[in-house]
C-alpha cells in the first residue's frame, strides 16, 4: 500500500514538473501526409492575384496569400478571397503536440472551423468533410500537381458556401465547385481582362442604343409638336380667309405656308437641342 | 465600492437623459443597492426592422450582368441583444448557390440620440459583398432634406457618410422611388504580416431603398447584379 502511494505521488510530481518547467514539452509535429503541404514553402507560386472562371462568362479575381512561418516545423496559413463573389477560403496547416492538424474555413460568415486532427489522406472530419490527396488535376488545358481536394458535399452540416475546392500544394486554389455543381476553374489574367473589355463594350453599346432611342423619341415629339403648330397656323389662316371672303375655294397664300414651315423647323431644332427658351423664341 | 459605482452610473444616466438615452441598459433599484442589465427587448427602429422586407425564407429574383438569373435567399434574420455591448443588433444573410454569394447585412440600434425622432433617423446597415464594404444610411433624413429644399429652395441636403439620395431609378423594367446610392469601400489585404490590412475608397456602388432593400450592386470590373422583379 505504501509502495502504491509512493508511486502515485512520484507520478503526480513528474506530471507537475513536466508542465511547469517546459523543458520536456512534447515536440510539435505533423503527420507524414502533411509534410508536402509545408515543404511547398520552397516553391510556392508567387502569384498573389489569381482568377477563376466558369464555362460561360463569369470570371472573378481573388487575392491569395500563403504565409509560411519561419519556425520548425513550418506552419502554413493560406487564404483566398474573391473580389466579386463570396468565395473565401482559409487553410491552416498547423504542427502541434498531437501530430498536427489542418483547419479549413470556407464561408466568410461562419466562424466555426472544420478540423482534421492527425490527418492521413483521405481524412474525414467528425461532420463528414473529406480531405483527399491526388497527384495531379487537369484544369482547362493546364495540369496542376499535388492536389488537396476538400469535399463538403457529403457532410452532415455543410458550413461552407461551396461544395468542393481543389488546392494545389504549389499553386494555391485551382478549382471551386458551387453547391449546385457549377465549376470555376483557374484561368489566366487575360480571361479576366477580356471579360472587362467585353463588359465595357456591352455597356457602350447599351448606352448608344439608349441614346438612339432617346433621340428618336425626342425627334418624334418635335415632329408632332411642329406638325401641330403648322396645322394650327394653317387652320387659323384658313378660318380668317373663309370669314373675310366666305369663299370655300380660297387658296392659302404661299407666305403663310412658308411661315408655318419655318416655325415648325425652328421648334424641331430647339426641341432637339433641349432648349425651352429656344422654343419660346420661335415666334411668328 | 460597487454600490458607489452603481449610484454614480445611475445619477449620470438620469442627468444625461435630458440630452440622450442611456442605450439599452436598464437600471433597477434593489434592496442591496442598484444593479444594471441589458434591456430585455432588442429594439431597433422601423428602417432597420423593415429594410428590404427581408424575412427568413424569402427569395428575391436577381440578374447578373453576365446574364445569370438567380435568387438571393434570406437564410438568416436575427434581431438580438448583444450581451457584451448591451446593444440591440440585427443580422441578415442573403445567399445564392451560384453565383456564389453570401451577403451579410448588419446593423446596431442607435446608442446615442437626442430624442426619439433623432433615434428613428439613425441606424446604418453595413453590407459586405466580396471584398467590398457598403454603409447604408437611413433614407429618412435624406428625404426630409430634399423636401425642405423643394419647399424653401435652401440647399440643406443631408450628406451621409457614404449615401446619396437619387430619387427614381428604373431597374430591369421596374421603377423604384426614393432610391439612395452608397459608394463602396474596398478591403485590401496586406501581404506583409507586419502591415495592417487596409480599407480604401472604391468605385463600387450599391443602390437601395427601404422597401426592397438592395436593388443593384455595381462593381469596379464592370459587372453588376440587379433586382429582377419582372421575371417573377
Amino acid at each position: 500500500m505504501k509502495k502504491l502511494f509512493l508511486l502515485a505521488a512520484s507520478a503526480l510530481l513528474f506530471a507537475c514538473s513536466d508542465s511547469d518547467s517546459g523543458e520536456n514539452t512534447p515536440e510539435r509535429s505533423v503527420t507524414q501526409d502533411m509534410v508536402p503541404l509545408l515543404s511547398a514553402k520552397k516553391d510556392f507560386s508567387k502569384d498573389t492575384v489569381i482568377y477563376l472562371a466558369d464555362s460561360a462568362k463569369f470570371v472573378d479575381k481573388l487575392i491569395q496569400i500563403a504565409s509560411f512561418s519561419d519556425e520548425t516545423p513550418v506552419e502554413l496559413i493560406y487564404t483566398a478571397k474573391a473580389m466579386a463573389s463570396s468565395i473565401d477560403i482559409r487553410l491552416q496547416v498547423q504542427p502541434n503536440s498531437s501530430g498536427g492538424s489542418i483547419f479549413v474555413s470556407c464561408n466568410p460568415n461562419q466562424d466555426e472551423k472544420i478540423v482534421f486532427n492527425e490527418p492521413v489522406f483521405p481524412a474525414k472530419s467528425s461532420k463528414g468533410f473529406v480531405l483527399k490527396y491526388s497527384d495531379s488535376l487537369k484544369v482547362g488545358k493546364k495540369i496542376y500537381y499535388d492536389i488537396l481536394k476538400f469535399d463538403a458535399s457529403k457532410s452532415t452540416q455543410n458550413l461552407c458556401n461551396i461544395s468542393k475546392f481543389y488546392y494545389g500544394i504549389h499553386d494555391g486554389l485551382v478549382k471551386v465547385i458551387s453547391k449546385n455543381g457549377i465549376e470555376l476553374n483557374r484561368v489566366s489574367a487575360k480571361v479576366y481582362e477580356d471579360a472587362e473589355k467585353r463588359r465595357e463594350e456591352e455597356r457602350a453599346r447599351a448606352d448608344s442604343i439608349a441614346q438612339a432611342v432617346a433621340d428618336s423619341i425626342a425627334q418624334a415629339k418635335a415632329d408632332s409638336i411642329a406638325k401641330a403648330v403648322a396645322d394650327s397656323i394653317l387652320k387659323a389662316n384658313s378660318i380668317s380667309t373663309e370669314d373675310s371672303t366666305n369663299n370655300t375655294d380660297a387658296e392659302i397664300p404661299e407666305e403663310i405656308i412658308d411661315l408655318a414651315e419655318s416655325v415648325a423647323d425652328c421648334i424641331k431644332k430647339a426641341y432637339s437641342s433641349g432648349s425651352l427658351t429656344a422654343i419660346k423664341d420661335c415666334q411668328l | 465600492m460597487i454600490n458607489l459605482y452603481s449610484k454614480i452610473l445611475f445619477f449620470a444616466c438620469a442627468s444625461m437623459a435630458l440630452l440622450c438615452s442611456c442605450g439599452e441598459i436598464e437600471i433597477a433599484s434593489q434592496d442591496d443597492g442598484f444593479s444594471q442589465k441589458c434591456a430585455s427587448s432588442p429594439s431597433i427602429n422601423s428602417f432597420q426592422k423593415n429594410f428590404g422586407g427581408y424575412k427568413k425564407g424569402k427569395s428575391i429574383p436577381f440578374k447578373h450582368s453576365d446574364g445569370y438569373l438567380f435568387s438571393l435567399a434570406v437564410t438568416d434574420w436575427d434581431n438580438y441583444m448583444d450581451e457584451h455591448s448591451c446593444q440591440a443588433k440585427l443580422d441578415i444573410l442573403l445567399e445564392s448557390a451560384y453565383p456564389i454569394y453570401s451577403i451579410p447585412l448588419s446593423t446596431t440600434a442607435p446608442t446615442f440620440y437626442y430624442d426619439e425622432s433623432h433615434k428613428s433617423y439613425s441606424g446604418v446597415f453595413e453590407v459586405q459583398f466580396g471584398q467590398y464594404l457598403f454603409y447604408l444610411d437611413n433614407p429618412l433624413p435624406h428625404k426630409q432634406a430634399i423636401a425642405q429644399k423643394n419647399l424653401d429652395g435652401k440647399d440643406t441636403i443631408f450628406y451621409g457618410p457614404d449615401s446619396l439620395y437619387i430619387g427614381k431609378m428604373e431597374i430591369n423594367g421596374v421603377t423604384y422611388d426614393d432610391v439612395l446610392v452608397s459608394h463602396g469601400r474596398k478591403y485590401e489585404p496586406s501581404y506583409d504580416i507586419h502591415v495592417m490590412d487596409k480599407v480604401v475608397l472604391s468605385d463600387a456602388k450599391l443602390y437601395y431603398q427601404e422597401k426592397k432593400g438592395i436593388l443593384k450592386i455595381e462593381l469596379e470590373d464592370g459587372s453588376h447584379i440587379a433586382i429582377n422583379e419582372k421575371e417573377k
